[in-house]
């Protein structure tokens, strides 16, 4: 099983980006603990060590914005919410175009994989 | 320690590790996480669980840099780590310092040479030589040559120890050595069946040549190494000795060479026989005792 879990962390890094986009782009704006919790939610475990260096980089890289929102009452701590620019919601709209591909070229020839030898 | 202690350690610990990263940067990041930490304490978790997930602040630091593609840190060992490392480093050096040197020292560990008889253990710390009798053990050389009834030998010897020779029908040479080691070098009479024996005792060591009948013996021995000499019918020469004497002879005579630099007080005690008169007795703390007793004898003093 060590191939698999070569090929996962090979596949995953690209693959939550392409999540945290979704999540974010679905929501129109989201905060780091929420995004956390719906991604668990959808199956998707990722540790908060990780998560938080991503979402500051993909701000860096400009594909998502952020805002501090303060809460009304003044009693709850501050909030960091982050949302789509139109080059990020580019990006996303490209990436999910190229997943949806590769997904149509998987079933497209699941047959065949199914009758290969490197088959379940 | 308290939960806002241990939440403000993390956090320092965090913003320390972010070092690379603009200081307005560094606070969004800690402001950032101190969010999440409030949302998940909020959501009923415990902050120890929620720092456990987030994982060791400067691993977190480090995510950061990565993804902004900078030189991570050397992650912090913790100070005892260092300091158990440093003595668990130390320690191991030494004892395998300790353990090659000994094995150096004492190697090889036997080695047995047929054709010439020999066997040496511990890397020559004991070294027996059938041709010739040579026994060393450690700093004591004995040598015995049965062909031409020679014994000698050296051992270290302090002058905290007393040597006592006894002997009977023999001849013996006494010298002042000239460093902390007792040496004997006799030639013992063919008909003799006996070898000396030397004993090493608290206090004391013991050379007892009364069995071998006839030795002629040359002796050095240490200075301040107190010397007792009994014997019956032989002679003892004292060549200018810097340990004091205690002789006690039957049948015999007794040389004294003196030391002119050296203080010596005089006991002589002759029962039929002659010894020296108006001898000069320097009483004081570092004059040598030399006490004579003969019975049938002379006693005879130079170097005055």
């Amino acid at each position: 099983m060590d191939e698999l879990l070569k090929w996962k962390t090979q596949i995953r890094k690209g693959y939550l980006d392409l999540c945290i986009l979704a999540t974010v782009e679905a929501q129109g704006r989201v905060y780091g603990f929420d995004l956390i919790e719906r991604l668990k939610r959808n199956g998707l475990e990722v540790k908060e060590g990780t998560l938080y260096p991503l979402l500051n980089r993909l701000g860096t890289e400009g594909l998502l914005k952020s805002e501090w929102e303060f809460r009304d009452d003044n009693k709850g701590h501050p909030r960091k919410f982050y949302s789509l620019t139109p080059k990020g919601m580019q990006l996303f709209r490209g990436m999910s175009e190229e997943f949806e591909k590769m997904y149509e070229v998987l079933k497209a020839d699941k047959g065949e994989i199914n009758d290969s030898k490197y088959g379940a | 320690m308290t939960q806002n202690t241990v939440l403000n350690n993390y956090l320092n610990r965090l913003e320390k590790s972010l070092g690379q990263i603009s200081v307005s940067d560094r606070a969004e990041i800690i402001l950032e996480i101190k969010s999440h930490i409030d949302d998940a304490q909020a959501a009923g978790n415990d902050l120890n669980e929620i720092l456990n997930a987030l994982g060791e602040p400067e691993t977190v630091a480090n995510r950061y840099l990565l993804e902004r593609g900078l030189q991570t840190q050397k992650t912090p060992k913790h100070p005892i780590v260092k300091w158990l490392t440093v003595g668990f480093l130390g320690t191991f050096g030494i004892v395998c310092l300790s353990v090659i040197v000994l094995i150096w020292s004492f190697s090889p560990l036997i080695k047995v040479d047929e054709k010439e008889g020999r066997v040496q253990i511990l890397g020559g710390l004991i070294d027996v030589q059938k041709k010739g009798g040579k026994v060393k053990i450690g700093d004591t050389r004995v040598e015995y040559d049965k062909d031409s009834h020679e014994f000698k030998g050296s051992m270290p010897l302090k002058p905290s120890k007393t040597l006592s020779m006894n002997f009977s029908n023999a001849q013996v040479q006494v010298k002042t050595s000239v460093d902390e080691f007792f040496r004997w070098d006799c030639e013992l009479d063919d008909e003799s069946r006996h070898k000396p024996n030397i004993t090493t005792l608290d206090k004391e060591i013991v050379f007892d040549l009364a069995n071998v009948m006839g030795a002629q013996c040359e002796v050095e021995i240490p200075s301040n190494v107190h010397t007792r000499l009994r014997g019956a019918n032989g002679r003892v020469m004292l060549d200018k000795p810097s340990f004091g004497v205690d002789v006690e002879i039957t049948n015999g005579l007794v040389n004294f060479e003196l030391e002119k630099s050296q203080e010596y007080i005089f006991e002589f005690d002759v029962t039929n026989g002659s010894k020296p008169e108006n001898l000069n007795s320097q009483k004081t703390a570092k004059a040598l005792l030399m006490r004579a007793k003969l019975i049938n004898g002379n006693i005879e003093v130079e170097g005055l």
